[in-house]
């Protein structure tokens, strides 16, 4: 109830939308030094520094000359760092945008993989990390985590300490635990997804963060990290009904569940649900049973 | 002095047409399970594909053996019971100790059940990644590794060797080619199944694969199996001749399997770009490719559902390189 109270606190005293730079790119104010960008779907933040700002996940490049205009329009310092969340391109290929020659771009070590692969339009990282990262800049701190596989190979989740308030992309919607938005999962790590719930969870409790962003628009800007522990216990539902879907031979030879024998009553609480897309789902899962992968 | 010349070139025209149209070993069954998996096929097979060489197909999963003077290397157990049936069948066959288990990759549905080769001194070989993989996510079915490597790697029982290249991700993380000597031949799990390698495949959502590099790889498989002058190519799943349940043999054919199965990744992924080109929304490229038809007649056992999945995990990798 407390964590609830704080959230909505939050949420009205802070949210301003402070300008539109283009139709379909606008900013929200979370605190002072803290914004969040949405162009289309995608979600990023500009962290602003006395003398620099700090952007997570720049998009593309109309995104990103969008974040310089805004930078520029309202008095506040150009872009010095650059924070991948992952390596996903349509998150980060700042293409022609011109950036500051200085500018450090930060990602975990993982994301070298897809980011050495040719792609013009992503700036190569200048700094890569295997664990976690503090950036301390003018008093400033931002704490970069990296629990292993999830959402890809390399997602990080990034802890604004001042605001103390978590950015997680991708793998947790402000709105409660969900179905996930593409039921193909074609990043998802099963094998080592549940310990990256449990130690954002760990982390949550430690820091006493009690809100996120997420990576993409909703109808709630912020949600309350409860909703991490909800969305591990589904996944660990989906992972359940797998295996017992395989001893209960109700898996064909291509691997896909019989929806007719399955109980969609555990599943019909969960936000997105469709219980079409528990079939590929789950086959996703039946796999992971098969490989360990 | 003419017809010394002609005579030259009939004889590299010859070599030329030798190994383009390699003749094929053609396998002997040697042993054979009493219970059938459905329709004809039998649970399990053995067949023999050369004096040294030998393929085990267990339900849907084949490996292969080699027996050299001082003894045998064993592939991918696959599972307890598949490899207690490969430890007892083997030793019908040759008294020589199993001196090697080497494995293709770290999934456990190929790599379950070592243990009975490591008890008789069977030294473990992986590529290293596979031992990270199987510490991050342990089965007690699986024998983790005495020996790890991260290129290339050969073991050689006397007269019969297994080579391993690694290619970087694939399908897993560590899936590395086996190419058997002196017999010349090449094995990747789960791809590259002859006859044909261009069929609908099984697992149309590429879990575990990482799609960038699958194309380089079997560029480099292509150009290792050209350096080594390599024939033919033993499938690790059964191959559909017309239709995805009309199951063949399909235990060793044709090196094209490589190509092949890189044009059915090259292909699909074009198609995608293509789409993309074309200012297609990205969510609607499954549904716009499967009306237009596109690669139905190229791709043998097309099953529509199947690729939408597979042109949606396309889409996806064009957009964020994963």
């Amino acid at each position: 109830m407390k964590k609830n109270i704080y959230t909505l606190l939050f949420s009205t005293l802070f949210f301003t939308s402070i300008s539109i730079a283009s139709s379909d790119f606008y900013v929200e104010e979370v605190s002072k030094n803290l914004i969040v960008f949405t162009q289309n779907d995608q979600q990023g933040l500009i962290v602003i520094n006395e003398n620099s700002s700090i952007v997570v996940d720049p998009m593309n490049q109309e995104t990103t000359k969008n974040i310089q205009n805004f930078l520029a329009t309202n008095d506040k310092p150009m872009i010095g760092h650059i924070i991948y969340s992952h390596s996903h391109w349509d998150r980060i290929s700042t293409g022609k945008a011109t950036l500051n020659k200085d500018i450090e771009v930060i990602a975990q070590q993982e994301c070298g993989m897809y980011l050495s692969n040719n792609n013009k339009d992503v700036l190569g990282p200048t700094i890569y990390f295997q664990d976690t990262f503090k950036i301390s800049d003018e008093g400033k701190e931002i704490d970069l985590y990296y629990y292993g596989p999830s959402h890809g190979e390399c997602m990080i989740v990034i802890h604004l300490v001042e605001e103390n308030l978590l950015f997680v992309p991708d793998l947790l919607h402000t709105k409660g635990a969900s179905f996930p938005r593409d039921p193909t999962l074609p990043y998802l790590r099963p094998s080592t997804l549940i310990n990256f719930f449990t130690e954002l969870e760990k982390l949550a409790e430690e820091k006493e963060i009690t809100s996120f962003i997420g990576g993409h628009k909703e109808d709630k800007l912020i949600g309350m990290t409860s909703i991490i522990a909800e969305q591990r216990i589904f996944w660990e539902l989906i992972e359940t009904t797998a295996v017992q879907a395989g001893e209960d031979g109700i898996i064909n030879l291509d691997n896909f569940i019989d929806l007719k024998k399955l109980d969609l009553e555990p599943y019909q609480q969960y936000e997105n649900y469709n219980s079409e897309d528990l079939i590929n789902i789950i086959r996703r899962y039946t796999s992971f049973q098969n490989m360990g992968r | 002095m003419k017809s010394q010349h002609i005579i030259k070139l009939i004889l590299v025209l010859i070599v030329i047409v030798i190994n383009g149209c390699a003749i094929q070993p053609e396998p002997i069954k040697v042993a054979e399970s009493d219970i059938k998996l459905f329709g004809k096929l039998k649970t399990w097979e053995i067949e023999k594909i050369s004096e040294r060489v030998y393929a085990y197909r267990y339900t849907f999963y084949r490996n292969f053996f080699l027996i050299g003077d001082e003894g045998v290397i064993v592939t991918d157990p696959l599972t307890v019971d598949a490899a207690s049936i490969l430890n007892k069948e083997i030793k019908k066959i040759t008294d020589k100790p199993i001196k090697y288990l080497a494995y293709s990759h770290s999934h456990w549905d190929h790599v379950s059940g070592g243990q009975i080769f490591k008890d008789q001194g069977a030294e473990v070989v992986a590529q290293r990644k596979c031992k990270e993989n199987w510490i991050n996510n342990p089965n007690s079915n699986v024998v983790e590794p005495d020996t790890v490597f991260e290129k290339e790697y050969t073991i050689s029982v006397g007269g019969a060797s297994l080579e391993m290249y690694y290619f970087g991700p694939s399908h897993d993380n560590c899936r590395v080619v086996f190419l058997i000597q002196p017999d010349r031949i090449m094995f990747i799990a789960d791809d590259a199944n002859p006859p044909n390698a261009l069929n609908m495949i099984y697992g149309a959502g590429l879990a575990d694969t990482y799609v960038f590099n699958l194309v380089p790889y079997f560029l480099k498989a292509e150009r290792l199996a050209k350096q080594k002058r390599v024939k033919s190519i033993i499938g690790s799943h059964m191959s559909f001749k017309d239709r995805p349940m009309n199951l063949v043999s399909g235990t060793i054919g044709s090196i094209k399997s490589l190509k092949e199965q890189r044009l059915f990744y090259q292909y699909t992924i074009d198609a995608v770009q293509k789409a993309l080109d074309e200012k297609i929304n990205p969510e609607e490229i499954p549904d716009y490719l499967i009306k237009k038809g596109v690669l139905k007649d190229t791709i043998i056992g097309f099953d529509e559902a199947k690729m939408k999945v597979l042109y949606r995990r396309m889409t996806n990798y064009l957009l964020t390189g994963e």
